[in-house]
């Protein structure tokens, strides 16, 4: 497996796709920290609104990219008959997109700073935070990313259509999956086919991805890790029967 | 006898329809195996199902002496070409090379210069693959087919878009490798007359079944030489070769004359047809090319081209 990751992550670095993305997320982190440094939007609620998801589309929408060419350009097989193991495929194109999920976030964070610390009304992020609840912070946004990103992998690898790859991306991304549940539930709550304390958005992902900030409580940030691993755990398996069995 | 690579009664199912049915295939090492068949006899599936990328419904196959759940560490022997190059457009054609290197544990940044020489794309330099022609994209492919050294090269239609001076030093490229390193290749094609000067063993393939498997030795017995006639008047010609002891011989469709037989008597032919007043229009020595012997095997019109 590691000769196929050294393959991925060498192409990932020599193709198009990954720089672009960059650039996206660059442009996206200069638009929102000037924006945020104006004054009208509180530092914290950007990050954690926008913020959050910036770099989760950009990463998402790269993944269905990658996945979807290596089909249609023919390239996965000549993978599949090099490894002979189709998992290592997988999980070393799983390992690529984290990858390019933590550089996603890392450009956002970095340009987003230097954008608020080079406008004179700039809120330096760090001044009311400790190290410790950004690292939280980051590392539930990276498994909440991965579980997300493992989602569009397996509809990227179902379909093999790059657009239907990015438009699950996005639709996870920007809510519509949300707005879509919050209706079905109200639907469901009239109907009294489900009690009226249960919360269909609760088992969403993007759900805590957006709300979960600094300064969120424990138990709350809990269930949203929670609910994570379970997105996550349940794509990898499709995914690795999806990859097995069907035709290359 | 040992074989590097068979099947036994390999079926492959899509649904209702038979892509595959009881094939069996048999190749020694060092062969140069063609598989002929026209569009949708099998031939792609076949090598699809031997390649890894799909499962058969039913059969069997073993590479190396192997069957597929013991082949952990040797797929790397086996390169392929199969539909089309699986190569990335925004990437040059030494960074296409250098990335199916690495999937081989081959970290030499050599090895991809050697094999872009081998396949006469050297000379590309920062030019994307993208921009290729389709020839240059085909030596690409097989390029990385070649990476690694492998012992079974699995070509699918390699000359395809290819111009006359490719296809010679494609041709020439598969018989060096087949002599020198022993390679054996796996060739499908449906132009006959190419693979015809290539390979040493066809498969003949038709609507999924294995039709016949022959060597050239036998094939080139089979495709027996004959005198080819034609006069202006096909009748009474054959009513004259009778006279002259002639018995083994068939009147084609287009006029033509085949006599399988005495084909040192072609002077005594014209001379006893000019004598008796058949004027003779065209008279020579031939052998039935592959292309004959495969549309008489599998039925079809003759004189296509494409089989």
């Amino acid at each position: 497996m590691l000769n196929v990751l050294r393959s991925d992550i060498y192409r990932l670095f020599h193709r198009k796709t990954l720089f672009i993305m960059l650039g996206c997320t660059v442009g996206f982190a200069l638009f929102v920290g000037l924006l945020g440094s104006s004054g009208n939007i509180s530092t914290e609620s950007i990050i954690t609104s926008i913020g959050s998801l910036l770099p989760l589309i950009c990463a998402t929408i790269t993944t269905s990219a990658i996945v979807t060419a290596e089909y249609k350009n023919g390239y996965i097989k000549n993978t599949v008959s090099v490894t002979g193991s189709r998992l290592h495929i997988y999980f070393s194109k799983l390992i690529t997109s984290a990858i390019v999920l933590i550089f996603a976030i890392l450009s956002f964070l970095d340009i987003y700073l230097l954008a608020v610390i080079i406008n004179p009304k700039a809120e330096l992020l760090v001044q009311n935070l400790d190290m410790l609840s950004v690292f939280a912070y980051l590392g539930f946004q990276f498994l909440s990313g991965m579980s997300i990103i493992s989602i569009v992998l397996l509809i990227a690898m179902l379909s093999r259509s790059n657009a239907l790859g990015c438009l699950t991306a996005f639709a996870i991304c920007m809510g519509i999956v949300n707005s879509s549940v919050n209706a079905l539930s109200y639907l469901l709550k009239e109907k009294e086919i489900i009690p009226n304390n249960v919360e269909l958005t609760d088992y969403l992902v993007t759900n805590y991805t957006t709300q979960i900030n600094f300064y969120s409580a424990a138990d709350f940030v809990t269930k949203g890790v929670i609910v994570s691993l379970v997105y996550l755990v349940i794509s990898v398996a499709l995914s690795m029967l999806v990859i097995k069995k069907r035709d290359i | 006898m040992d074989y590097i690579l068979s099947t036994n009664n390999l079926t492959k199912r899509y649904g209702k329809q038979k892509a595959l049915d009881n094939v069996s295939v048999h190749i020694k090492k060092g062969d140069i195996y063609g598989l002929i068949g026209k569009n949708g006899a099998g031939k792609t599936t076949l090598l699809r199902i031997i390649s890894g990328l799909a499962d058969a419904t039913s059969g069997e196959y073993s590479v190396f002496g192997k069957n597929p759940q013991e082949m952990k560490g040797l797929q790397s022997r086996i390169g392929i070409l199969v539909e089309n190059p699986g190569i990335y457009p925004d990437m040059t054609a030494y960074q296409n090379v250098r990335t199916k290197c690495l999937e081989l544990g081959i970290r030499d940044k050599n090895v991809p210069n050697e094999l872009l020489k081998l396949v006469n794309l050297s000379y590309t330099g920062k030019k994307p693959a993208g921009k290729f022609s389709l020839g240059m994209r085909q030596r690409l492919g097989m390029a990385m087919a070649l990476a690694g050294n492998p012992d079974i090269v699995i070509l699918d239609e390699p000359i395809n878009g290819l111009d006359p001076e490719g296809i010679i030093e494609v041709r020439e490229m598969i018989t060096k490798l087949n002599h020198e390193l022993g390679i054996t290749f796996i060739i499908s094609s449906h132009i006959l007359e190419e693979l015809a000067k290539t390979a040493t063993v066809f498969g003949i393939i038709n609507n999924g079944v294995m039709v016949e498997e022959i060597s050239a030795e036998k094939l080139s017995e089979k495709c027996e030489s004959r005198i080819e006639l034609m006069t202006d008047d096909a009748a009474k010609t054959c009513t004259i070769l009778e006279g002259m002891g002639f018995t083994n011989y068939k009147v084609l469709e287009n006029g033509f004359i085949n006599i399988y037989e005495q084909l040192e008597r072609t002077g005594d032919i014209t001379m006893e047809l000019a004598l008796k007043g058949i004027r003779t229009t065209h008279i020579s020595i031939a052998n039935k090319s592959l292309e004959e012997y495969y549309v008489e095997l599998v039925g079809g019109n003759g004189g296509n081209k494409n089989a």
